[in-house]
């Protein structure tokens, strides 16, 4: 079925190459990018994803500091997050776990296919 | 005339006689000097020997005094010796009875003993408590009274400490040789302890000076935990740095339970272990910190715990140093996989047969796919320069070069770039620009790129960004000459560059933007150290290390660079070149 | 009091506190080391048959080469009540 997905990540190539992966799937999911926090706190109010795929290291809002921020926009259901890095950071990761994290990305050591199957189960979860 | 000659012969034998009995009698009383001189040597050797090997550095006076009354009963004929310490809190008076003798007896030396050191002292002693001990024969009913005796004052250092009492029931006894033999033993026994006190006083004055001017914190405890000797780096570290007294109680107040050091110290000095953490967190500072058993060296305390001793090794900069290092490090790991990572991905994308059909996509996936490389080329370029400089090693390939050209050419290049961020970007020309500067093209074309960058990242949209050249004369004044090249800019009021420089070429990129607080404006050229806009909790995309290449490039050049910078109003970066 | 009377009581004084402080036998002994001193066994200066100031630095000799230095110390409050009397080695 095909979903509203948010990728927040200042990397524009990985962006696009998500986002490109994600479209052209089984799926067909409906994907908007956002390069920064800011951008993406105004994307997560209008569209209302059905998931965000959040980059950890980030200019401006840092990926903890985002996820405190979007669990006090109050919507319901919570929008199930995916944390995304280069590097396996496990107190960030386990702070965020704490957040509500529903899973976590290494985007270097991940092939895009298996990134994509992560994110449907999520969503497919979410039901 | 016959009873002449007998008269004279009666004179001469009885003249013979007298000089031959005077002569032996002289003789014997020779030997017996001798054999006394003998046996008051040896006595005298033998308390310097036992002083020597008793007592090495543990100057207690008791013993001393111990060792010479023990052996005195070899050279001396007596009926008690005895000593009188004094102290400003008590009197010890100790007494051997090589015969028994009354308690009177032993009252009367006690009296006279403390009479002594009064007269000696100058001052009254019969307040102060007596403590008494007693050995050797057992008291006993008597009449019979101190007939014989002299006391010795012990002097040490100067000051008078007790005095030693030879006494006997027999009158007479003690002649002014074997008196004056004894006196002259004593004296030397104490002069030598008063050197020995010299010598401990002077390498006790050496090890705390040394230990004073550590930079690390030393506590030094005895066996009772009692502070011994503390240095000024270790109060400081527990933060009374003018407390006098310290004791072992402060420690434990100001380590907050983060160390046992009492616990430790017990096991230092009871086992003998020796203990060490790495990184113990006092006051704000990082501290090594090491526990360790002192013994004591030769004498009666040689091989035997005498004290506990702890030091505190500022490892503070160490492990910022350590951390930094790391967080550069990962910094550089991430900044590599991302360019990397993605090129995987491309490369798998491209194998689909999908994507090699629709030749808008492929060629969108190459163009990323050389993006990626040129990124990841550009991260591991930058690497090497900070190698090389770090090394020593950097070097610029100079050659006659048209300055304003290069100039030029870099607006072009970041004309694109600086449109989409809505930004002035334009180029500002004194009059007398050489058209052939001595430099590196390719070098100095990188600076202006990096800069100019950085000031269109963090300008707002309708900002301006100036890239400003002009000459510098020598003994002219640099503000005026910028003025007049009508270039506006931020004044370097702090690093001002001298009007006596030489002809220079000025180069100055100005921005409106964000500006640099000053607490990172030390960071700037500094390696391990990036920053970013304004309030940002992670570290941003890039490694930080552009400005060091910058700065690299024209020290390579033996130019200057500076910044100046006003927050929220904007920056001037400039270097100079020689022309 | 004359010279010579005011050195007798001086120097009996510094015998006497020999006296007590070494063991009257021992003092009265050194004392008698001084040629021109007659003492009596009590420890009193009788007569001093040349001149007193060479017989009171004697004395004091006799003492410090004894038992050192600290017996100077010790004859200090003596010296005080002598004020005619000049400075001893």
């Amino acid at each position: 079925m095909a979903k509203k997905i948010l990728i927040i990540d200042d990397d524009k190539i990985f962006a696009k190459i998500l986002k490109d992966g994600l479209t052209q799937s089984a799926s067909k999911h409906e994907v908007s990018v956002a390069h920064d926090g800011e951008e993406g706190l105004e994307k997560v109010k209008q569209d209302r994803p059905d998931l965000i795929v959040l980059d950890m290291m980030m200019p401006k809002i840092g990926g903890i500091e985002f996820l405190k921020k979007i669990k006090l926009f109050n919507i319901t259901p919570q929008i199930p997050v995916i944390i995304s890095s280069q590097l396996v950071d496990v107190e960030k990761i386990s702070e965020s776990v704490e957040l509500g994290i529903k899973g976590y990305i290494v985007k270097s050591d991940f092939s895009l296919e298996n990134i994509i199957k992560q994110i449907e189960s999520i969503l497919n979860k979410e039901h | 005339m016959q009873n002449a000659l007998v008269t004279i012969i009666a004179a001469c034998s009885i003249l013979i006689g007298a000089y031959s009995y005077w002569k032996s009698k002289k003789l014997s009383r020779d030997i017996v000097a001798s054999e006394t001189e003998l046996k008051s040597r040896m006595y005298e050797l033998s308390i310097l020997k036992e002083l020597g090997d008793k007592i090495g550095y543990s100057l207690n006076v008791q013993k001393i005094v111990d060792v010479i009354t023990g052996s005195l009963n070899q050279f001396i004929d007596y009926s008690t010796v005895s000593y009188m310490l004094v102290d400003p809190a008590k009197i010890v008076f100790k007494a051997d009875l090589q015969s028994s003798v009354s308690r009177q007896f032993v009252d009367d030396i006690k009296n006279r003993m403390r009479d002594s050191l009064s007269a000696l002292l100058d001052k009254k002693l019969d307040t102060i408590p007596v403590e008494e001990a007693l050995t050797g024969a057992m008291l006993k009913e008597s009449n019979e009274p101190v007939r014989s005796f002299f006391n010795i004052p012990l002097v040490i250092g100067g000051n008078v400490v007790g005095v030693l009492t030879v006494a006997h029931i027999k009158p007479g006894l003690y002649h002014e040789e074997e008196m004056t033999i004894l006196y002259k033993i004593v004296n030397q026994a104490s002069q030598a302890v008063t050197q020995l006190e010299e010598v401990v006083k002077t390498e006790e004055g050496k090890l705390n000076a040394m230990v004073e001017s550590m930079g690390d914190g030393i506590v030094m405890t005895d066996k009772d935990y009692r502070v011994a000797v503390v240095n000024p780096a270790a109060k400081f570290i527990i933060g009374l740095p003018n407390k006098n007294d310290v004791t072992i109680f402060d420690f434990i107040d100001h380590l907050e339970g983060k160390f046992d050091i009492r616990g430790k110290l017990e096991e230092s000095i009871t086992l003998g272990k020796i203990f060490s953490a790495d990184e113990v967190a006092i006051g704000g500072g990082f501290f090594q910190i090491l526990v360790a058993p002192v013994k004591g060296s030769h004498g009666t305390i040689k091989g035997e715990t005498v004290a506990g001793v702890v030091i505190f090794h500022d490892v503070t900069k160490e492990r910022q140093v350590e951390k930094m290092r790391d967080q550069f490090t990962s910094m550089i790991v991430h900044e590599l996989r991302s360019p990397l990572g993605n090129m995987k991905k491309i490369g798998e994308i491209m194998k689909e047969e999908s994507i090699r059909q629709d030749k808008k996509a492929y060629d969108e996936y190459v163009q990323m796919f050389s993006q990626s490389s040129s990124d990841m080329l550009d991260i591991v370029n930058d690497l090497l320069d900070v190698a090389k400089l770090e090394a020593g090693k950097f070097e610029v390939s100079k050659r006659k070069a048209n300055i304003k050209e290069i100039i030029e050419d870099r607006i072009k290049f970041f004309d694109t770039t600086s449109r989409s961020a809505k930004i002035e970007l334009a180029g500002v020309f004194g009059r007398e620009i050489p058209v052939d500067v001595l430099l590196d093209p390719l070098r100095i074309s990188q600076v202006l790129s990096n800069l100019i960058s950085n000031a269109i990242k963090f300008s707002r949209p309708g900002g301006r960004v100036f890239v400003q050249a002009f000459m510098h004369r020598n003994g002219q004044d640099l503000e005026r000459e910028a003025a007049e090249a009508g270039i506006s800019w931020f004044k370097d009021t702090e690093n001002k560059l001298p009007n006596d420089y030489a002809d220079t070429l000025v180069i100055a990129i100005t921005d409106t933007g964000e500006g640099i607080s000053k607490e990172n404006r030390g960071k700037l050229f500094n390696k391990f150290e990036q920053f970013g806009s304004g309030n940002r909790v992670d570290k941003p995309k890039g490694t930080g290390l552009g400005l060091v290449i910058v700065k690299g490039i024209i020290e390579a050049h033996g130019g200057t660079i500076g910044m100046v910078s006003e927050e929220e109003i904007g920056s001037t970066f400039y270097f100079t070149i020689k022309s | 009091m004359n010279e010579k009377e005011l050195y007798k009581a001086l120097m009996t004084e510094i015998i006497q506190k020999q006296s007590v402080i070494l063991g009257p036998q021992i003092a009265i002994l050194k004392a008698r080391n001084v040629p021109s001193l007659v003492i009596g066994d009590s420890g009193h200066v009788t007569d001093i048959k040349e001149d007193p100031r060479a017989a009171l630095q004697s004395l004091v000799d006799e003492y410090v080469k004894l038992s050192g230095q600290i017996v100077k110390n010790a004859l200090g409050s003596i010296f005080i009540k002598y004020p005619q009397v000049e400075g001893i080695q």
